[in-house]
């Protein structure tokens, strides 16, 4: 008898008893179809993500980039997105983002599981690696999740969509999610961004808070009747998102 | 608010007949798998010295049969085109659910006529996968489905457009068809009464390239503020009046 066709033997049935575990498993859960698609869950998503403390950043943007110097660390406000989708990797995403000054600059392609999160008017940090004949962008992937929150400020004071006093809120306050009773526009608009009072009853009486928040955003608070902001402990409201 | 709803009988009908082929297939594999291991059990007994190579055979039908059920029944069915009417949405979100050459956009929409509810259909774009997003689309419903669409990308949208977001559509649609294109730039944005709908009256004032300034009436949801955020250029008509053709349309 021939004893070396035994390795290759003991091989092909431990994958034929893999394969056929896997195709009785496959069998038995997969008699439903698939769950519908749900757009009011995908709103419900944006605003249920503010009330979060803060996420790892690595987690929430799902991107990885191969920059690893924070010292000059700064968000960009994506503005267009291009991708393709890698077999083994997903989707792979290069961005164009708008830097504070109002320069458009290319973002290397990053690997992205959560390419839903990074869309276009999201705020993604960023940071530079200039070589002899040019600027190299990509994204800051291990930052720290209060440094990020710390940036994503910094970026929306610069930007003027806040001001020092509701800075100062969103800085030490604490995330505050409230059943939205009126909504108004006050008519104001920047950086594609509306300004909108939201008008909620504390258990201390009627409140309101004033922000700027973009369009799907005005939708989100619209559709799920429920908006997020900053309580601090002097008892300052501030409206606007924890991260994203 | 915009519930789940039930699968219609395009869907059952589909699911059971993909669930149907999948059956007949695995129990094919499973015949084909139990005949293979009795023929190789029953040849090597008659002739034992040629047992490993009969197994290795055996066991590579095994395999391969193990593998044919695995048939993804997940995918929508095919729908024909509906000639339900053509209807006018914002997209307020659309969702990448596959990169490629052609990407696949599933768009969430918010019909102009009916704000506060909304629908959602899939398209395939190709260059950048966000060109829809903040424009007007024409869609048509499923008969069968209250919530997906039909993206009609062919569709002309203006009258409808127009008529579904001027605060006069019957004045607006006089000066849409007497009017002169042009371009205009938003100079300023002022929030008038809110509606019954949850959409306010918003007056927008315009100036063109050639000087010509005047006013324009909309209603729009909060969120379409920002196709008119003072500075950007948009496409009016002009006439006595003025109207404003927001993209897509």
């Amino acid at each position: 008898m021939e004893y070396g066709m035994l390795v290759p033997l003991v091989l092909m049935g431990f994958i034929a008893v893999l394969v056929w575990y896997a195709t009785i498993t496959f069998w038995l859960a997969d008699t439903e179809p698939a769950p519908p698609y749900n757009p009011i869950a995908e709103l419900r998503a944006i605003t249920d993500a503010w009330r979060c403390d803060l996420p790892e950043p690595w987690d929430w943007y799902g991107v990885r980039g191969d920059h690893r110097r924070h010292s000059n660390a700064q968000m960009a406000r994506i503005v267009s997105r291009h991708g393709f989708e890698d077999q083994d990797l997903g989707p792979i995403l290069s961005y164009r983002a708008r830097l504070i000054g109002g320069e458009v600059v290319a973002v290397s392609s990053v690997v992205t599981r959560r390419s839903d999160r990074t869309m276009p008017g999201v705020l993604i940090p960023v940071g530079v690696r200039s070589t002899s004949d040019r600027d190299e962008w990509s994204v800051v992937e291990d930052l720290k999740s209060a440094h990020v929150h710390r940036l994503i400020l910094a970026h929306r004071l610069a930007a003027d969509l806040i001001d020092e006093s509701t800075h100062a809120v969103a800085s030490t306050g604490r995330p505050q999610t409230v059943a939205v009773r009126r909504l108004a526009p006050t008519g104001r608009t920047r950086v594609g961004h509306i300004e909108v009072t939201i008008h909620f009853d504390t258990s201390s009486g009627p409140r309101e808070m004033t922000g700027f928040l973009r369009p799907h955003e005005v939708a989100a608070v619209r559709f799920s009747g429920t908006a997020s902001g900053y309580l601090d402990d002097k008892g300052r409201w501030a409206l606007g998102p924890t991260w994203y | 608010m915009t519930p789940l709803e039930e699968p219609d009988a395009l869907e059952v009908e589909h699911f059971a007949r993909a669930r149907r082929i999948r059956g007949r297939i695995t129990l094919v594999a499973v015949l084909v798998t139990v005949a293979t291991i009795v023929i190789a059990v029953t040849w090597s007994i008659n002739d034992p010295d040629d047992w490993m190579s009969v197994a290795m055979v055996a066991l590579a039908v095994v395999i391969v049969a193990g593998v044919c059920p695995f048939i993804p029944a997940d995918f929508p069915p095919d729908r024909p085109v509906p000639d339900t009417p053509l209807e006018v949405g914002c997209v307020i979100l659309s969702k990448v659910r596959g990169w490629d050459t052609e990407s696949h956009v599933s768009l969430v929409i918010e019909p102009l006529a009916r704000p506060g509810t909304l629908v959602h259909g899939d398209v395939s774009v190709s260059g950048s996968v966000d060109k829809h997003t903040g424009t007007l689309v024409g869609f048509r419903r499923h008969p069968t489905k209250r919530h997906l669409v039909w993206i009609d990308r062919q569709a002309p949208l203006t009258e409808s457009a127009v008529a579904a977001t001027a605060a006069d559509p019957d004045a607006a649609l006089r000066t849409l068809r007497h009017g002169t294109e042009d371009t205009a730039r938003v100079v300023t944005v002022t929030v008038g009464a809110e509606q019954a709908d949850g959409r306010w009256v918003i007056h927008v004032d315009l100036e063109s390239t050639s000087g010509r300034t005047g006013r324009a009436h909309c209603v729009l949801t909060p969120d379409r503020l920002v196709m008119v955020e003072p500075g950007t250029d948009v496409t009016v008509v002009w006439d006595s009046d003025c109207v404003i053709r927001f993209p897509g349309a």
